[in-house]
């Protein structure tokens, strides 16, 4: 939760997850390279090394991609998730050098530093290995050397790694918290889900370019192994979601504006039942003897609030440990964040919650669970 | 080689980079002084972050440029209870 922004809220964790993200990405660059060179010694390295660091960005986009529907398949996953941004930054990186090439000699500021020669790190780019040859501009002969847009086989396969990089592009630069405070949640989800279309963007390059360079089927069968586990991971995740939102579905009717959402005992505590109610989910906890109910959309990243738990008193998103006091909805000062909350009624066991919801930061008293109300029909 | 193609590739660039470079040019005012008024949060020297968001507002400029001449600052996000609870309280 941030009330000042600042460019990277560091802590030991993100530092360690950044530091096991960087080596697990320079092992593999150079175990690539290294094995591919063995195979094929005449191999030019330049080349070598411009699929190492797009093969990189690939593997690392269906990691990006697994985490989501894992963490709705199992909790354990949740930490990768924490750190997720920092992960698609790095894999828009990997992808520029894969098209541009990366120098770190001539880096601006770097280029100063003398002993910066001594370490000659560097590798060419796709952009000046196949179009820096004739008299025409890189750019211009990237899209104007292949223009059979008509054709499947011979369809343009750098043009859908341009759109693939353009999306990384305009996620990457829009990771920051700034960011989605100013274009909010709904927008920046929906501009950060372009990933489907990047990545769809992206097989189709990985593919196309290998049926027009090498043929070689070994790599269109894993790319095709990759689809079907991203596409059966987010089938399954989305099914079990679905069932989980059935039961509201035959709640019972409203009456005075309330709905019979459960009984107290099915929830433990500090702990949420996730309903649907006024067209949304809300998350009703049960903490301290009480029972309050809030809006279960986050307003940081629309994280789920009900599968979060309550800590120091406060409903805490499992997503990214945003914070809103069950009794207002609101973020203990000095946060301003809020959502709504909704009236809580129980009877017995039973359970009821008001089917219209209150403006955020409302103040709306728990249900107090009195002695003996568990349990009881 | 298409030569209608080549013709209007460098004519798109050239738009880009003046679309880019008049984005450019807002951000060094926006990100040491005019954020505030759009940002509240954004306080303080945080030269990182500053910094950070740049390559952003040289996309996301026309955004800033409309709510500082509307002189509106961070919206709220609208899902369906938040709509719900307003007219409520209407």
């Amino acid at each position: 939760m941030s009330v000042a922004y600042k460019s990277i809220q560091w802590n030991r964790f993100k530092i360690t997850y950044d530091i096991l993200l960087w080596v697990s990405i320079a092992l593999y660059i150079a175990l690539f390279t290294w094995s591919a060179h063995l195979m094929g010694p005449d191999l030019d390295m330049r080349g070598l090394q411009i699929r190492a660091y797009g093969s990189a960005a690939f593997l690392l986009l269906h990691v990006i991609l697994s985490i989501g529907p894992l963490c709705r398949l199992d909790r354990r996953f949740l930490p990768l998730l924490y750190n997720r941004r920092h992960m698609g930054v790095t894999m828009f990186l990997l992808g520029l050098v894969h098209v541009i090439g990366f120098n770190l000699a001539k880096i601006p500021l770097l280029d100063k530093i003398p002993s910066i020669n001594k370490f000659p790190l560097k590798t060419t780019g796709a952009l000046t290995w196949y179009h820096d040859f004739g008299n025409l501009d890189p750019i211009v002969s990237l899209f104007a050397g292949n223009t059979h847009y008509e054709s499947f086989i011979r369809f343009p396969f750098e043009s859908l790694g341009v759109i693939g990089l353009a999306i990384l592009f305009l996620m990457a630069i829009t990771s920051h918290d700034f960011w989605l405070a100013n274009l909010t949640a709904p927008i920046w989800k929906g501009l950060h889900m372009l990933v489907y279309v990047a990545y769809a963007a992206l097989v189709g390059h990985v593919v196309l370019g290998a049926i027009q360079t090498n043929r070689h089927p070994i790599l269109t069968i894993m790319v095709g192994l990759g689809l079907v586990w991203i596409t059966a991971i987010h089938l399954i995740a989305a099914l079990r979601e679905r069932k989980g939102d059935r039961p509201v579905a035959n709640a019972t009717p409203a009456v005075d504006n309330y709905v019979e959402i459960g009984s107290i005992s099915e929830i433990p505590d500090n702990r949420a039942k996730i309903v649907a109610v006024a067209g949304e989910r809300v998350a009703v906890f049960k903490y301290d003897g009480k029972v309050s109910a809030i809006s279960n959309v986050c307003q940081h990243q629309n994280g789920p609030l009900g599968e979060g738990k309550v800590i120091d008193g406060c409903i805490t998103c499992p997503w990214h440990g945003y914070q809103y006091l069950p009794e207002t909805g609101g973020s203990p000062p000095p946060f301003a964040e809020s959502v709504p909350t909704f009236n809580v009624r129980l009877e017995g066991d039973r359970i009821f919650i008001s089917t219209i919801p209150n403006p955020p930061g409302t103040q709306t008293p728990a249900a107090p669970i009195h002695p003996g109300m568990e349990g009881r029909a | 080689m298409n030569s209608f193609a080549i013709a209007c590739i460098p004519h798109l660039m050239r738009v880009i980079s003046i679309y880019l470079t008049i984005g450019a040019i807002f951000s060094i005012p926006f990100v040491t002084f005019l954020i505030r008024f759009v940002d509240p949060s954004a306080r303080g020297l945080a030269i990182g972050f500053r910094l950070l968001i740049i390559p952003g507002v040289c996309i996301f400029w026309p955004l800033f440029v409309w709510r500082l001449i509307r002189r509106k600052q961070t919206p709220t996000e609208r899902n369906i209870h938040r709509l719900r609870a307003q007219q409520n309280a209407a």
